[in-house]
């Protein structure tokens, strides 16, 4: 009984709401118009999708860039802090042509007074005895003077056989006692004796020998410091003085080859950098930029792209790349004037499919075009010739070129009002998709400036106003429209291989 | 007299696969009422029912490239709908509404039989009814779908479908049986 009930009532149920058509209920018509208010958002959403996708991207190509700068200021500050590094060791190479120290008029030998032009080379008194039995190795390198010599180290005790061995031996030994005025004089007299025997010789020109030999290495230097110091010594006599005082430049020749160094490597960093210059360079960029056509309002867009920069010549480059943008056009009052459209939107023949349906057919009336919007998704492939300004000093540069390409996606909307019998207007739209309908060549011309900035090592951040001018119509619809707007772009450095 | 000529429901979808407005409208427009007969059953009132349906369509049309045309549409319009309406009602049907049958709205005078039973009837029954068990009396006696199913729609025990579908019946039967009686 109670099954049987149940039956009926699934069946009731089945049967008037399968079949349901009840008047007291919204219709179909005021369903859609309801529906309307929610739908077609999902559609207007897509530009500012774009638009998000495309801050998203110029905000990340921002931080890169700061990052990068960031990166590369940092290895600047570390070089610079090695640098005075570098400059103490080549002073200390320089130093070693100390040879010429050797020169200077020092008194040493008579009072131990701590000699003024050798001191802040030669660092202190101290050092002045420690080195002062370096001084050999240095004199032997003369050539015939070896034999004048010998009698001296044989007064000082050492072996004149192994004369840098004995050099080093006897330094330690000399540091190892407390340096006192009575063993300094000592030390001083001994050299003295050394030298007054040198200077008696025919060949006495200490530094000479030192002029010729060349610094090897930062120890060499140190050793040839302490040995202007050890020259100090011999010049107690006149002939020495004589001799000395034509070395007494040397500091300064020092100097200037530091600087010839350094003027020697110039050439070669510019040599680097003009290598850098020849290399192909590669960069990202987005774009935000408004569409401009005759009778449209203008519509703010985005895009994005990859671009490369082949050198031609010095201040020439070509500029290619592909870039991804879309294009919205929106004409109120009708399609745009070389629309294939325009023609159709003037006759009711337009909506001729439209009114073979049946659900409008009886209460459509003579429609009108109310508003038209195009939207492209475009490729686009733009052929650039930059002229920079001054490569080597500045990023300027003018661009000008053209662009050819195709459209991913072409969606033109059409709106129609009619006013239904009885009631108000209504609209309704219609759509039409196309995609790679066709490629343009050469159909917009470019011009752009830019300005970069250096970024990191090698790369480049650029802003870059740029203008698209239509040379004839694009999409579809022939539609001729252009766009301005701001490229920023990321310039980076590739080394080819 | 020219008639326009027929479209068909086929064409109508393939048409809508591209994304035509215009053929969207016709869509919505012809399976309007067979997906606000489904809403209905699930909702509390019209309005409710018609955003259900509209929700359900929006879902139509966003995922109808992926609808395989060999299938029936009704079929799978009927699930959008009740899954669409379900949603809607989700957090309703934790609450056990006990409605006293005494407090029932009356049912139109000329009823005498189930047979007799018209919509606003069935909806006013309906409406007595919590709305776990409405939704599981739909689900399993008017939708075709079993407990294991309704259980995993609803996220229950399939005992808990079987007990609240019997109660529903009760229900039903005894307001039913009531109804008779006053108008016998």
């Amino acid at each position: 009984m109670d099954e049987q009930l149940d039956n009926d009532l699934s069946n009731r149920i089945r049967e008037v709401f399968d079949n349901f058509d009840d008047t007291s209920f919204p219709s179909a018509d005021e369903g859609w118009l309801l529906l309307r208010k929610n739908f077609p958002e999902t559609e207007k959403k897509r530009p500012v999708a774009w638009l998000w996708w495309a801050s998203t991207a110029a905000a990340l190509l921002l931080f890169l860039s700061i990052g990068l700068w960031i990166t590369g200021k940092k290895q600047q500050t570390n070089t610079l802090a090695l640098k005075p590094a570098k400059k103490h060791t080549e002073q200390s190479i320089t130093a070693d042509s100390a040879k010429i120290l050797a020169a200077t008029p020092n008194p040493v030998t008579k009072n131990n007074a701590p000699d003024t032009g050798a001191a802040p080379l030669a660092g202190t008194k101290k050092s002045t005895i420690q080195a002062a039995p370096y001084k050999p190795a240095v004199v032997p390198a003369v050539p015939g003077t070896t034999t004048t010599q010998a009698p001296a180290y044989a007064k000082t005790n050492v072996s004149p056989t192994t004369q840098v061995l004995a050099n080093t031996q006897t330094a330690p030994a000399i540091k190892a006692k407390p340096a006192t005025d009575s063993t300094k004089n000592i030390i001083a007299k001994t050299n003295a004796q050394q030298y007054v025997a040198a200077a008696k010789t025919p060949n006495i020109t200490v530094t000479e020998p030192a002029k010729k030999t060349k610094p090897v290495d930062s120890t060499k230097a140190i050793m040839a410091k302490t040995n202007t110091q050890q020259s100090v010594s011999p010049t107690a006599t006149k002939g020495s003085i004589m001799l000395n005082q034509q070395p007494a430049q040397p500091p300064k020749k020092g100097m200037e080859a530091l600087f010839a160094k350094e003027q020697a490597q110039e050439p070669q960093k510019y040599r680097q950098e003009s290598v850098e210059d020849k290399k192909v360079r590669f960069g990202v960029y987005a774009a935000t930029f408004f569409n401009y056509a005759k009778g449209s309002s203008n519509q703010v867009n985005a895009g994005a792209g990859v671009t490369s920069d082949i050198k031609l010549s010095k201040n020439l480059k070509l500029s290619t790349g592909l870039m991804l943008a879309q294009n919205t056009l929106s004409y109120s009052g009708g399609p745009p004037p070389s629309s294939s459209l325009d023609a159709l939107a003037k006759t009711p023949r337009a909506l001729a499919p439209y009114d073979k349906e049946s659900l409008f057919a009886a209460n459509s009336s003579f429609p009108v075009l109310k508003n038209y919007n195009a939207n492209l998704i475009g490729l686009d492939i733009p052929i650039n010739i930059k002229y920079e300004f001054n490569p080597q000093k500045t990023d300027a540069y003018v661009s000008a070129g053209l662009s050819s390409g195709t459209f991913i996606n072409e969606a033109y909307t059409s709106v129609y009002g009619y006013s239904s019998a009885g009631s108000s207007t209504q609209t309704t739209d219609d759509v039409t998709h196309k995609s790679f309908n066709s490629f343009y060549f050469a159909k917009t011309l470019n011009v752009s400036f830019g300005i970069g900035y250096p970024v990191g090592k090698g790369n480049r951040l650029i802003v870059e106003p740029f203008l698209k001018y239509p040379l004839d119509g694009l999409g579809s619809q022939q539609i001729q429209f252009g766009s301005a707007g701001l490229n920023l772009k990321l310039n980076f450095t590739t080394k080819k291989k | 007299m020219h008639s326009p000529p027929r479209i068909t429901e086929e064409e109508i979808i393939s048409q809508c696969k591209t994304g035509s407005l215009k053929y969207q409208e016709m869509l919505y427009k012809l399976f309007y009422g067979y997906a606000m007969g489904i809403s209905l059953r699930y909702s509390l009132n019209r309005d409710d029912a018609l955003e259900a349906v509209n929700d359900a369509f929006i879902k139509v049309f966003n995922a109808i490239r992926s609808y395989n045309i060999d299938k029936p549409f009704k079929a799978w319009l009927r699930t959008i709908v009740v899954n669409t309406a379900i949603d809607r009602r989700r957090k309703d049907l934790k609450f056990q509404l006990n409605v006293d049958l005494d407090n029932a709205a009356p049912l139109s005078s000329n009823m005498g039989t189930v047979d007799n039973l018209n919509v606003q009837d069935i909806l006013k029954l309906m409406n007595e009814l919590p709305a776990i068990q409405l939704t599981i009396f739909n689900l399993y006696e008017i939708d075709g779908y079993n407990h294991d199913e309704i259980a995993n729609m609803l996220a229950i025990p399939v005992s808990s479908s079987r007990v609240y579908l019997s109660r529903a019946k009760e229900r039903l039967r005894k307001m039913l049986r009531k109804e008779t009686q006053n108008h016998g």
